[in-house]
């Protein structure tokens, strides 16, 4: 897990800035791509093999950081989109989901456990180096 | 439970409707019966008064009437030339009239019609009579009763008594005769009814017309009464008249009150609908507000523990980094605190002063207050066309409006063109004044177009600085000032246009 690379989908450039700042420091060394919303992320899913021969062992991302309220495709839609095309490319099927939002309304959070790929519920005001280092533990056991 | 709501003022709609109906048949029916009562009564009386004054005046005639009788009696012994001077003294004397009033009974009235029939069939006259002067009007009724060929003349001397005297005792009764002159090939078709009569004609002339009103009016006194009892009928029947009309104003009362009671349970529907809608928006909105405002502090707090982490570790520089960005976040959560209390007051304000503006001064002050926004974006802002004519407006709304659309203009320029602009037109004329604002940025995506005036829409990720409540604000604010607009939108740039009434 330590050298799996990740992506980060949101548009808040700063909190993309402060997710992988503290991946990096639970120890993380793997790639981490970013993207801007929901559609830059499936641009950037949507053609396995050029990315594949782009980025090796670096593709596909093992866990996906998920905003919820963006522009254009917000999380939500993503996901929709996502089960989609995992459909067409099951070398998708490894990727985990984590949501990492600032909202902590209940149905949100059903919502988007209803999608069985989504393993966590990050809050962005909870989120700091020992939660999610015990976080990506945990996935990693399991 | 709105459907059934209707649903229930559907019913509530046919029913009134129909009880309207109802009522209104009802009273029509009631009213013209006791009419119809009235008339009876008033013609029975009418004929009554009207039999008396003729048994009174035709008391001399009775002898007459024995040697009528035996006449008719005796019609197939007499010669043509004794019928015919007899009728001639007869009618002279207008006592064949006289004759047929003395019984007004029906059965009487028919024999004589009937005797009268059968003596026109047998002295058949082939030529009118020369003796007449048909300027005198008295000679005319001999001239039609007698000179004219077939049965016709008589018929209607006969039944226009007949028809006088029955109306009298039966109200609602009418009858038609034909009377064809066979000489001039001519038809005359008289109806006699209880409540009018009616002379019509086809192929008559106007001079035929007058001979047939010169027959009636030698009844003198039958005429006389005839049109009292005629006038009566006519009082009453424009009572029913007026009575079906009150009937159907009534039913037109009834539909409209039902149509009101059925608008108005529509309105309350409406109503309950349009509350429901702003208390699920302002839920919504509540929602969206917290959540936004929430977003820049959480991402204050994370840039916090890395200021704080850095400070411990000694990287200054790194630290100094994150608070420019706290300082950033600060500014982004001030500018939406900013913009949802705009969007509040543009929802409530109501009596915001009408003054006279100026554009122009306006967009100046936009790009003095922008400054630093426009200078980063480098984006130039030009007034393309001035203001032409006075303009007066609600000022508040119409700089909320520009201000917004001219810094999303610059916000959303596309720094991929080396030449970045906003362009503002105005065009003014005593009723209304249209503001174009157009630039040359990225657009706003086609499938997007639909939410663009919804709260906290941002359709790009990489303008950071948008709270999503710009085109919101703009949009209560046109509605308040009953505006228009129209957006033209791609890949090469944006055009808002604005209508707005000018409120001189």
């Amino acid at each position: 897990m330590k050298h799996a690379s990740v992506l980060i989908i949101d548009d808040n450039q700063l909190d993309r800035y402060i997710l992988s700042r503290l991946l990096k420091k639970t120890g993380h060394e793997g790639r981490v791509f970013e993207a801007n919303d929901g559609q830059d992320a499936l641009d950037f899913l949507k053609d396995y093999q050029a990315r594949k021969e782009e980025y090796s062992d670096d593709f596909p991302p093992a866990v996906i950081f998920l905003d919820i309220n963006m522009p254009k495709i917000d999380g939500f839609e993503f996901l929709e989109k996502f089960s989609a095309l995992k459909k067409d490319n099951p070398e998708y099927e490894s990727i985990v989901f984590m949501m990492f939002t600032s909202s902590d309304l209940v149905e949100e959070k059903e919502k988007a456990f209803s999608y069985h790929f989504v393993k966590d519920f990050l809050l962005k005001g909870d989120l700091d180096i020992e939660l999610l280092k015990q976080k990506l533990d945990d996935f990693l056991c399991n | 439970m709105n459907n059934g709501r209707r649903h229930l003022g559907d019913i509530l709609f046919a029913i009134i409707v129909l009880l309207g109906v109802v009522f209104s048949y009802a009273y029509f029916n009631i009213t013209s019966n006791i009419i119809k009562q009235k008339d009876v009564s008033k013609f029975t009386e009418a004929s009554e008064k009207s039999s008396i004054i003729y048994k009174n005046r035709l008391t001399n005639h009775y002898s007459m009437l024995s040697i009528i009788d035996n006449l008719f009696q005796a019609s197939n012994d007499i010669t043509d030339e004794e019928f015919k001077q007899f009728s001639l003294n007869l009618f002279e004397k207008n006592e064949l009239l006289s004759a047929c009033l003395v019984k007004p009974q029906n059965d009487y009235i028919f024999a004589y019609r009937e005797k009268a029939r059968q003596l026109c069939k047998n002295f058949t006259y082939t030529e009118p009579i020369k003796m007449f002067d048909s300027s005198d009007p008295k000679l005319l009724i001999s001239k039609y009763s007698v000179s004219q060929s077939g049965e016709g003349a008589y018929v209607v001397l006969i039944s226009v008594l007949s028809s006088i005297l029955l109306r009298s005792t039966e109200p609602f009764y009418s009858e038609y005769f034909i009377v064809t002159d066979k000489a001039r090939k001519q038809s005359y078709k008289y109806r006699f009814t209880n409540n009018e009569l009616l002379l019509s004609s086809y192929k008559a002339s106007k001079t035929e017309l007058q001979k047939i009103r010169y027959v009636l009016n030698t009844f003198d006194n039958i005429e006389f009464s005839y049109l009292a009892v005629l006038e009566e009928k006519h009082l009453s029947l424009q009572d029913i008249r007026d009575h079906r009309l009150i009937s159907i104003l009534l039913v037109f009362l009834f539909i409209l009150s039902a149509f009101l009671v059925r608008s108005l349970s529509i309105q309350k529907n409406v109503i309950e609908a349009v509350v429901k809608r702003r208390t699920e928006e302002l839920s919504q909105f509540a929602y969206r507000t917290s959540h936004d405002l929430k977003s820049p502090l959480l991402t204050i707090k994370g840039l916090s523990r890395f200021i704080k982490e850095d400070i411990d570790n000694g990287e200054l520089q790194e630290a100094k980094h994150n608070a420019i960005k706290i300082l950033e976040q600060s500014t982004k959560l001030e500018n939406l605190i900013t913009d949802i209390l705009d969007l509040t007051k543009a929802d409530l304000q109501e009596d915001v002063d009408v003054v006279e503006v100026n554009v122009e001064e306006i967009v100046e002050d936009i790009v003095n207050k922008h400054a630093a926004l426009i200078e980063r974006h480098r984006v130039s802002i030009n007034v393309v066309e001035a203001q032409s004519g006075m303009i007066k407006t609600e000022k508040i709304r119409l700089i909320q409006i520009l201000e917004n659309l001219i810094t999303n203009g610059v916000k959303y320029s596309n720094p991929e063109k080396p030449e970045r602009f906003v362009n503002i037109a105005v065009k003014v004329d005593k009723f209304k004044f249209v503001i174009i604002i157009e630039d040359n940025g990225v657009g706003i995506p086609e499938n997007y177009k639909n939410d663009i005036f919804k709260p906290f829409k941002r359709f790009h990720a990489n303008a950071a600085e948008g709270s999503g409540m710009g085109l919101t604000i703009v949009k209560k604010h046109l509605d308040n000032l009953k505006a228009e607009h129209t957006i033209f939108t791609d890949k090469d740039g944006t055009r808002f246009e604005v209508l707005i009434p000018n409120r001189l």
